[in-house]
């Protein structure tokens, strides 16, 4: 799933992207609206702050981050709906803003839950009038929706009213609608939210299919990270509004998943087990003991600083253990606790 | 712009032709919107049968005003509702895909609606028109048949501004409550009868605030003959027009920019 | 708190809305009433307390209670309704009662308010005609609200509550005699809406009110409006029961 990125010459560039909200300050209830009515305060709030990004042709990206980090503001930003306070965006060459409808030809975009399709009437014709507005000619339109129609299986929903489709129905039509007039590149925002398993792996199915054979470029905001580990292979973390992580997936685990646990099976109930296991990892900083069940204690640790088999050879004459697990660390949990604002990070370890 | 105009041909015979096919609810509509406006031919009808003249209106004169209120009212409605929808899109965030589509924005906005029962309207008004232009004391002229039509057009262009003037407050305030857009469009309702009548203030608000006067009065002042110290502003109309698309056109790069985060 | 206080600002616009028609009445009836000092029996004086007092009692019954009877249907809430040992005609009377509490008084409020400061509204013709004045409009608002009912049964096979909404109004503003008097309609128009029942909500009211009928003919009006009162009420209950078992619940 490696992307083969065909030039070297960035097709999205960003460089020190940053927009300000003025959000206005108003204490609740009654004496709050009245008192905002006649004497209104703001605070500017940075959504988005000093963003550099660069994406090559044929990248894949995820772009990830708890809610209110600056993950739609930054789609909106390179898709033209916002306006930057300072910093560049260049996407194909263009300024998103400026020229909104030059830009607005050369990417797809499906926002998640809100289709494109015309509610009342049968989805072939709204393809007809994606069609116009994006004035795509007779013969390439043929093409273009022969192809997608036929990946996608569209045919049996080709006559009735987006209204009547199912929300996996309609993530199928958008899907083609984003791509009718085959854009270099497509952003989708949390387009996976609502639908059901068998409906995300056709999805997936698809997007890889257009990645690998057309060279798509994708960037993906996704709290799925089924979807991410699937279909990206580059991803990139922002949290508050900074970027605090860009590189590739499988990297995440290793700059990252130096938290582990020891899963200890005893050979019986011993409930004074995670006192004895705490005297022994006293010396240890970093490392905690648990006891969920009088049978299991559980030992978190740092794995820059210790090694399992330390810890273990620390336990072994004073507890009687039956099994021993050892947990991986997957980039799941790690964007979890990213999520979860349980991650900590070296500020010289940014790219 | 031609492109633009094609365009926006296909889009809104979409919405029309959606309108039509949703059979009970386009009849109701149609029997609705033709009920509220017939109400008050009624009420003219009932009126004029007590007294004969208003102010120095007879009833067919009446009617003409009411006819030039409701035509344009009619076409307003059937072609260029769509801004009514704006307020909603805002709330529900699917202006987003509005700007992400290489279509003006505001061609996107206008046809996203189209009011069928427009139709009634436009009946209603064109046959009060003529009834009222064929009973009164009207001289036609090739002059005042061309004034007729570019009237019209005029009224209409002012009406479809003011649709989308009013609900720009959605840039401002999306939550879809306030009905101070509708309370401006209902406005038009005074223009329904001859602006003697009137206390000084509702005068000028139909004369400067909403401008509904330039549909109706000024024109049927002009059309009748009527030489008065107000009858040259029937003449003017167009420019109120232009005043008007200008202003809202004007308001709408604001509420737009204010959108996009402009100079933030 | 805050969402209580938009809503009111926006029952107020909504009451400034139909306020237009009180305006442009007042205004062609001020126009007319300069040629002819009496126009089928009424003078400007009552002209000016009719177009008021019939704008205050319309208001009572506004917007939000069709809205409210027309959503419940439509948003299949009426099952939820049905499973209470309550009867949903009367329930959505007693709503529509509250909701005039809450909407219709800030209208009646304005009116007289409005009425003595500007518009020099007459007071009641008696005492007697007062106390039978308020009788006749709380019969008149249960009439309306019984009227919007039957026609949000509509819901049952439509979607366009909007249209049901202005068709209903429009039809009332006439028949109710609210629009002009009933005594000043063309006789095909007249004989129309004496026999109807809309003419309780806001034409019997009147009347009494100004005094325009008395001894018999008072007791007919009333004897009429009560009567109407009653057949809705039974009507509207076999309605939407008929409606309800015909039909299939939308939105479910």
């Amino acid at each position: 799933m490696r992307a083969h990125p065909t030039a070297t010459t960035p097709i999205i560039e960003v460089r020190g992207l940053t927009k300000q909200f003025r959000r206005p300050m108003k204490e609740p209830g009654l004496k709050g609206a009245v008192r905002h009515l006649f004497r209104p305060r703001f605070a500017d709030v940075n959504a988005v702050e000093d963003v550099n990004l660069s994406i090559l042709p044929g990248e894949s990206v995820a772009y990830v981050g708890p809610n209110g980090a600056g993950k739609s503001t930054t789609v909106k930003l390179l898709t033209g709906i916002l306006a930057p306070t300072s910093g560049t965006v260049t996407v194909s060459g263009l300024t998103p803003f400026e020229n909104r409808i030059e830009n607005a030809r050369n990417i797809g975009v499906v926002f998640g839950q809100r289709s494109q399709m015309w509610w009342d009437i049968p989805v072939i014709e709204s393809f007809r009038l994606l069609g116009d507005i994006y004035e795509i000619t007779e013969d390439r339109f043929a093409a273009s929706f022969g192809e997608l129609n036929d990946v996608l299986e569209l045919e049996p929903l080709l006559k009735v009213p987006a209204r009547q489709l199912s929300l996996g129905q309609r993530m199928r039509c958008d899907l083609a609608a984003s791509l009718l007039h085959r854009p270099p590149i497509l952003y989708l925002d949390e387009p996976t939210i609502g639908l059901d398993v068998s409906v995300k792996a056709r999805f997936r199915q698809f997007i890889r299919y257009m990645h690998r054979e057309r060279g798509l470029t994708v960037m993906l905001t996704s709290h799925d990270l089924g979807d991410i580990e699937e279909l990206c292979d580059r991803m990139v973390m922002i949290d508050k509004g900074k970027i605090v992580y860009d590189g590739a997936l499988n990297e995440v685990t290793a700059r990252f998943g130096w938290e582990r646990a020891l899963h200890l099976t005893l050979t019986e109930p011993d409930p004074s087990a995670v006192e004895t296991a705490s005297r022994a990892l006293s010396m240890r900083t970093g490392a905690v003991a648990t006891q969920p069940e009088p049978t299991h204690v559980t030992v978190t640790f740092d794995s820059r600083e210790d090694t399992s088999g330390e810890l273990i050879r620390d336990f072994a004459p004073l507890l009687a253990v039956t099994d021993i697990r050892i947990d991986e660390p997957s980039a799941e949990s790690i964007i979890r606790r990213l999520y979860e604002g349980d991650l900590r990070f070296d500020p010289t370890d940014s790219s | 712009m031609r492109r633009n105009a094609r365009l926006y041909l296909k889009l809104q015979l979409i919405q029309l032709r959606t309108a039509v096919e949703y059979r009970a609810d386009f009849w109701i509509g149609i029997l609705g919107a033709s009920l509220m406006h017939g109400a008050g031919l009624v009420f003219v009808v009932a009126l004029f049968g007590q007294i004969n003249e208003i102010a120095g209106w007879s009833a067919w004169e009446v009617a003409i005003l009411y006819g030039l209120a409701l035509i344009p009212r009619g076409l307003t409605e059937l072609f260029c509702d769509g801004p009514w929808t704006l307020r909603m899109m805002l709330n529900k965030g699917e202006f987003d895909r509005v700007l992400v589509r290489p279509v003006s924005p505001a061609l996107q906005v206008v046809t996203m609606l189209a009011s069928i029962h427009g139709v009634g309207q436009l009946t209603l008004g064109t046959v009060a028109f003529w009834l009222g232009a064929s009973r009164s004391d009207l001289d036609w002229t090739w002059w005042k048949a061309a004034f007729f039509v570019a009237i019209v057009i005029s009224s209409w262009i002012m009406l479809c501004a003011i649709n989308f003037l009013v609900n720009l407050i959605g840039f401002w305030e999306p939550s879809a409550q306030s009905a101070i857009p509708t309370a401006y469009a209902m406005l038009i309702d005074f223009a329904k009868f001859p602006l003697d009548i009137y206390h000084n203030a509702i005068k000028v608000l139909i004369t400067v605030v909403a401008p509904y006067a330039f549909i109706s009065y000024f024109p049927a002042l002009v059309l009748l003959d009527r030489e008065t110290a107000w009858t040259w502003l029937g003449l003017a109309s167009p420019l109120v027009t232009i005043v008007v698309v200008l202003l809202t056109s004007r308001l709408w790069k604001i509420g737009l920019n204010r959108y996009q985060g402009v100079g933030h | 708190m805050q969402t209580a206080i938009a809503y009111r600002v926006t029952a107020l616009f909504q009451i400034a809305i139909t306020f237009i028609w009180v305006f442009i009445l007042y205004a062609l009836w001020d126009a007319a009433f300069l040629e002819s000092g009496a126009i089928a029996g009424y003078t400007w004086d009552e002209m000016r307390t009719y177009i008021l007092i019939a704008y205050g009692l319309n208001a009572l019954v506004g917007w939000r209670v069709g809205g409210q009877m027309m959503g419940t249907i439509r948003t299949g809430e009426i099952t939820r309704e049905l499973t209470r040992p309550l009867n949903y005609r009367s329930t959505q009377v007693a709503t529509a009662a509250g909701l005039s509490v809450i909407e219709g008084v800030i209208g009646l409020l304005l009116v007289v308010i409005l009425g003595t400061l500007f518009f020099d509204v007459q007071p009641p013709d008696s005492v007697r005609a007062a106390i039978l004045f308020v009788f006749a409009v709380l019969v008149g608002f249960l009439i309306k609200a019984l009227c919007i009912f039957l026609v949000s049964l509509l819901c049952f096979w439509t979607l366009s509550s909007v249209g049901l909404m202005w068709a209903q109004q429009s039809v009332i503003s006439i028949l109710s005699g609210t629009l002009i008097p009933i005594a000043m309609m063309p006789d095909w128009l007249r004989l129309v809406a004496e026999v109807l029942p809309l003419r309780g909500i806001v034409s019997t009211p009147l009347q009494i009110y100004l005094g325009k009928s008395q001894g018999w003919d008072l007791v007919g009006l009333l004897a009429l409006q009560v009567g109407w009162l009653a057949v809705l009420w039974v009507f509207s209950d076999w309605a939407w029961k008929a409606a309800f078992n015909a039909v299939e619940i939308q939105g479910g």
